[in-house]
């Protein structure tokens, strides 16, 4: 890149369409932002990505994008051009009710785990709003509603916070009805794991023996019988039927009285 | 019987100054380098800005996006 694309006359005219960032990790804390790929979680080198004003991850993460062509730069700057139009257009109209939603929704998709479900789903009815965005959500939403409960749990717990604890049982509660309602995760998401745990320990404390099981089962299809965690799983579940029946044979015994 | 010795404050001082010393020249190498990189023609093709600050400024005041490249000089 830097002995080529970067020394091109095409990427010295295009680069006027944007700020240009430059970040050398260099292993020395005096040096400016050495963090900064660590906050983007980027992993390797080079990375190009597109912000905003406010340090939104606009475009380009995953996957790894290079502008090393007019063609590859121009890909990246027609989708994070259409967000900067939008943002004007809603700035200058905030009547426009078609492009308030295709902002709310192109926004939203940037970053799923900081939508709100609910401001989505409105926005993905309103008429005039283009169909690729409104399937987009569509196959974004369930992880988007999980990442609502997951994340909260998952960075109360990496801070030690407080209030970890009730971050979980928000989060087994949350996906444990998120099962119940037929929103499941698919089975390839990164974070399907972690929903499938949390739903296995939401039917457990709601005393749900079938979705338990059926969560185990699964569970045991797809991590394997020798899991280090399966273990364990199967002897909480099988306490939980187990008190279960005692309850029954109690209250059984009760009515006779 | 064998008796160890424990070791000389001199022999502790030296491992000490040793591995100071390799430290330092191990941060001027790293200094070098960087140097080095910004040194490179495409750094001087066009204007980059190296703050995040700086740059997220820009982009509010010219209503642009900011593209940042990330890259190391500490190895090639």
């Amino acid at each position: 890149m830097e002995g080529g694309p970067l020394l091109s006359d095409w990427w010295v005219e295009e680069s006027k369409k944007f700020v240009p960032y430059l970040n050398i990790s260099a292993q020395l804390e005096d040096k400016p932002d050495q963090k900064l790929m660590r906050e983007y979680d980027l992993r390797g080198f080079p990375s190009f990505i597109f912000l905003d004003d406010s340090g939104l991850l606009l475009f380009g993460r995953e996957p790894y994008w290079r502008p090393d062509s007019l063609l590859s730069l121009g890909q990246g700057l027609n989708q994070v051009e259409v967000l900067f139009q939008l943002r004007k257009q809603v700035q200058e109209n905030p009547q426009d009710s078609i492009a308030r939603a295709r902002l709310t929704l192109i926004e939203g998709l940037l970053d799923p785990s900081r939508v709100d479900v609910a401001r989505m789903d409105a926005a993905a009815k309103v008429e005039g709003v283009p169909e690729e965005l409104v399937e987009e959500w569509a196959m974004t939403r369930i992880e988007a509603k999980f990442l609502g409960f997951f994340e909260p749990y998952r960075s109360a717990y990496q801070n030690k916070s407080a209030d970890r604890d009730e971050k979980k049982s928000a989060a087994i509660e949350g996906c444990y009805r998120m099962w119940v309602a037929g929103e499941k995760l698919d089975s390839t998401s990164g974070t399907f794991r972690p929903f499938l745990v949390l739903s296995f320990d939401g039917a457990l404390a709601a005393r749900d023996a079938f979705i338990a099981e059926d969560c185990l089962a699964l569970y045991e299809e797809l991590f394997g019988a020798h899991d280090r965690f399966l273990k364990g799983m199967k002897v909480r579940l099988a306490k939980m039927v187990a008190s279960a029946k005692k309850v029954e044979v109690g209250s059984i015994g009760g009515s006779g009285e | 019987m064998l008796k160890s010795s424990p070791p000389s404050v001199l022999a502790i001082l030296c491992m000490l100054l040793v591995s100071s010393v390799s430290v330092a020249q191990g941060t001027e190498e790293l200094e070098k380098k960087y140097q080095e990189k910004r040194a490179k023609k495409f750094v001087q093709k066009i204007e980059w800005i190296t703050s995040l600050d700086q740059a997220k400024a820009i982009s509010k005041q010219k209503n642009l996006p900011i593209l940042a490249y990330f890259t190391r000089s500490y190895a090639p």
